[in-house]
């Protein structure tokens, strides 16, 4: 059970004057309850790639496959949650509760299995109860994009994808994201994101994929993302880093404060016991 | 979306150095001629003053035809009109309707026209950045009295401009909103009336917030639409008269001639 | 340079978007105003040049009061206005149109529109993008053609309005490098951000939460309060928490924002 992406390429406005490959010989898989990073520079083939995990797009060559069916059969929409950059913009129903509905309603859902949807999803995302009949566009910002979430959860994708979720986002609100994104993860689904922001997500995911002009230039674990030359590094792994280089015995697989703060408090009684 | 320039294809041709003035002229000059052309032998007299223009232009020839082909459903619509619904004399009938020769002549002749003014616009604007026919416009609208309609010549040059910068932005707005509602399993075919909701109620929103977002941006820069200056100052210089002579008493003579 | 007393303002909806705040920015100064999203520094920063007009207390501008009508063109001139989403600010149909359009507001005439316009082109490393449209440009590109705009028109003070927030970590290094620079030749800066590590090289950090200002001083000092930022919705940068951190144990002298400091004083200590 996993999305296999096999031999993919893929060329907008192939045999025109405006051809441009975006995807070269691309191969991945991703299994059920993964949580993956996918990272690169603007036009590394980021956004295209995930348009073909849900038949948006379909590759020029090679096959996209999620759990065995081809990707664009439209079965498959209701498996692979897409949330794009900017989600808010495409609310557009009277209340809150009837744009969450939306989605679900789309793949068949009625009466008492729709509504037990819409208000878990509705929860999942943190919205607040009294705002279930508002207008989503009397809403903050913030609150609009939770409601937008919560749209794309109550479809309950088994692999949820996000284009840069957390672009915009206040840090208050960028914590409770990685928290919903943490806990979907924990219970069961594929976790999917698309981002240049690699620090705040790379102690969440099991595996990075980065892209490069179209290729994949690297798949591996954040440990393993860590000891190569990869960059960018979240600000305290680069630290841990520096430190190593300098001669500390310290890990670099860190990336968090208190580890970072146990870590170098734990070098320094090691060496304050080694001179005595 | 994909033209960058409106129509535009950078060149040094003579036509190119028109004020563009000049230009806008000439082709209400072409226009009004064009219009006012019923036979064969003007019609191509004009076909042949095209030709000329064209190649003093040296633009492309895909120009002219990529403002044509855009229009085809167009043309054969008014073709079909004049073919079914004018004249008398029946040459043959079609689901009960008549295709008469008055018709057919009346269908050629008004195709003909608005192909020949698709032509000379697209001599226009391949020869004309957009930047400079607004300024051209702007100006030949600025001794007008459109104050009293509450605006002023440069508010609808400025709306121009922002029109043609929008256009292909809510084009990829539109786009990328087609992405998502289609992600949220949202069916093209099935459902038309959901489907409009759930693009157009969107749109709107952004088309709203982005023209807030330009005129707060405008306001900074001191837009007071009035009493405007301009990176070009397009000037009528002689060779711009001659043309416009020239042009005028060509155009002319093919109607008084005939 | 910019005076504000007092001054409240309500959105349409009635709710409180600035309550009673003060602020005086001095000229040439580098100040960054924090806050979460919601929390009043759009609607501050947009009553600097008159975009919004005060109901209650006073914004003036070098002596220039606000809620003069005939004293606004001078305000917008003197105080320009960089914004959030790199799309929405072009109104010219290429880079250098775009960056004329404030000149031809104010009547200059073209010859100098002209020798400006390729000025600050030269000086913003545009040149090469003169003809090209706004929208084929990257996002980071877009944000130096909208300040290159507002830098045309020589002002005294530039405003960025989160302009950094939309952006790729790359772009986003470049404009705020860009940012420091125009600061450096005498422009007064007004930054505004959520990412405290943007305040590192400021003159002042100003906070606000509400539509109020509740922190208002040196970046270093504003800084050591982790606790109150946290409750204001803002979160240290992570290298200056595990410096504060590593204070607090002894083990380094005190809490430095950069990764190269940081180094520094804990090869000195171990």
């Amino acid at each position: 059970m996993s999305i296999d992406v096999t031999n993919v390429s893929f060329s907008y406005d192939p045999g025109t004057s405006l051809e441009r490959t975006a995807l070269k010989n691309v191969n991945l898989s991703i299994g059920r309850g993964e949580f993956v990073l996918i990272g690169g520079e603007i036009g590394s083939g980021k956004s295209t790639l995930i348009r073909h995990f849900n038949g948006l797009l379909r590759p020029s060559s090679g096959s996209v496959s999620v759990d065995g069916a081809e990707a664009h059969v439209k079965s498959v929409r209701k498996k692979v949650g897409i949330l794009f950059q900017f989600p808010q913009n495409q609310l557009f129903a009277r209340s809150v509760y009837e744009d969450v509905a939306f989605g679900p309603c789309n793949f068949g859902a009625k009466g008492d299995e729709l509504r037990k949807k819409v208000t878990k999803a509705l929860r999942m995302a943190g919205v607040r109860e009294e705002l279930y009949e508002h207008s989503p566009f009397t809403l903050s910002g913030g609150e609009m994009r939770l409601v937008a979430i919560a749209g794309v959860l109550a479809i309950r994708p088994d692999y949820l994808v996000l284009d840069e979720p957390l672009s915009g986002l206040d840090p208050e609100h960028r914590e409770s994201l990685l928290k919903i994104l943490r806990s979907l993860h924990m219970q069961g689904s594929s976790v999917i994101v698309v981002s240049h922001w690699i620090a705040d997500l790379l102690p969440l995911a099991d595996k990075i994929i980065l892209m490069e002009k179209g290729k994949i230039s690297f798949v591996g674990s954040p440990e393993e993302y860590v000891k190569s030359t990869s960059t960018p590094l979240p600000e305290i792994t680069s630290l841990m880093k520096k430190l190593q280089q300098k001669g500390f015995d310290v890990r670099d697989d860190i990336f968090d404060v208190g580890e970072a703060l146990n870590e170098i408090i734990r070098v320094k009684k090691e060496r304050l016991g080694s001179m005595q | 979306m994909s033209n960058l320039f409106f129509g535009y294809i950078p060149g040094t041709s003579p036509i190119h150095s028109l004020d563009p003035r000049t230009k806008i002229i000439s082709v209400m000059v072409a226009s009004i001629i064009i219009f006012n052309s019923g036979s064969f032998r003007e019609m191509a007299l004009i076909g042949a003053v095209f030709l000329a223009l064209f190649s003093i232009s040296r633009i492309s020839y895909r120009a002219p035809l990529s403002a044509v082909r855009p229009m085809m459903i167009f043309l054969i619509i008014i073709f079909l009109m004049q073919l079914f619904l004018t004249g008398e004399t029946i040459l043959f009938s079609l689901a009960g309707f008549n295709a008469t020769q008055e018709g057919l002549y009346a269908g050629l002749l008004l195709t003909w026209r608005f192909v020949y003014l698709l032509l000379f616009a697209s001599i226009l604007t391949a020869t004309t950045t957009p930047s400079m026919l607004t300024v051209g416009i702007e100006r030949m609208l600025r001794p007008l009295p459109l104050e009293k309609a509450g605006i002023s010549s440069f508010d609808l040059a400025t709306m121009m401009s922002l029109s043609i910068h929008f256009f292909p932005l809510l084009y990829e707005h539109l786009e990328k909103l087609k992405d998502a509602q289609m992600s949220r399993g949202l069916d093209l075919k099935k459902n038309p009336l959901r489907t409009i909701y759930s693009l157009s109620v969107p749109m709107m929103k952004i088309a709203f917030r982005s023209a807030g977002e330009v005129s707060l941006a405008m306001e900074s820069r001191c837009y007071q639409g009035v009493s405007r200056t301009s990176l070009f100052e397009p000037r009528m210089q002689r060779m711009d008269f001659a043309a416009l002579l020239g042009f005028a008493l060509i155009m002319g003579s093919i109607v008084l001639l005939a | 340079m910019i005076e504000i007393n007092d001054l409240s303002h309500r959105y349409p909806d009635g709710k409180i978007a600035l309550d009673s705040a003060s602020l005086d920015i001095k000229k040439g100064e580098f100040v960054v105003i924090a806050g979460r999203n919601g929390s009043g520094k759009s609607t501050l920063v947009q009553h600097m040049n008159a975009l919004l007009l005060p109901l209650s207390g006073s914004v003036k501008v070098e002596g220039l009061c606000t809620s003069r009508r005939e004293n606004i063109p001078q305000i917008r001139r003197k105080v320009g206005m960089v914004f959030q989403n790199p799309d929405s600010q072009f109104v010219g149909m290429t880079v250098e149109e775009d960056i004329a359009f404030g000149l031809e507001n104010t009547g200059v005439e073209t010859q100098r529109i002209r020798m400006l316009v390729d000025s600050v082109l030269d000086s913003m490393g545009l040149s090469g993008y003169k003809k090209y449209t706004p929208r084929i440009l990257s996002g980071g590109q877009k944000q130096k053609v909208a300040i290159a705009g507002v830098l045309v028109m020589e002002p005294e003070c530039v405003i960025f309005d989160e302009i950094t927030s939309m952006l790729d970590p790359a772009s986003r290094e470049e404009i705020l490098t860009t940012i420091k620079s125009i600061n450096e030749k005498g422009t007064t800066v007004v930054h505004i951000t959520h990412r405290l590590e943007e305040a590192v090289d400021a003159d002042r950090l100003v906070v606000m939460d509400s539509g109020r200002i509740v922190l208002d001083g040196v970046p270093d000092k504003v800084l050591a309060n982790r606790e109150l930022l946290q409750e204001h919705g803002l979160r240290l940068p992570p290298l200056l928490e595990l410096s504060m951190k590593l204070s607090d144990a002894g083990i380094i002298r005190k809490g430095v924002l950069s990764e190269d400091e940081l180094v520094e004083e804990l090869c000195r200590s171990m």
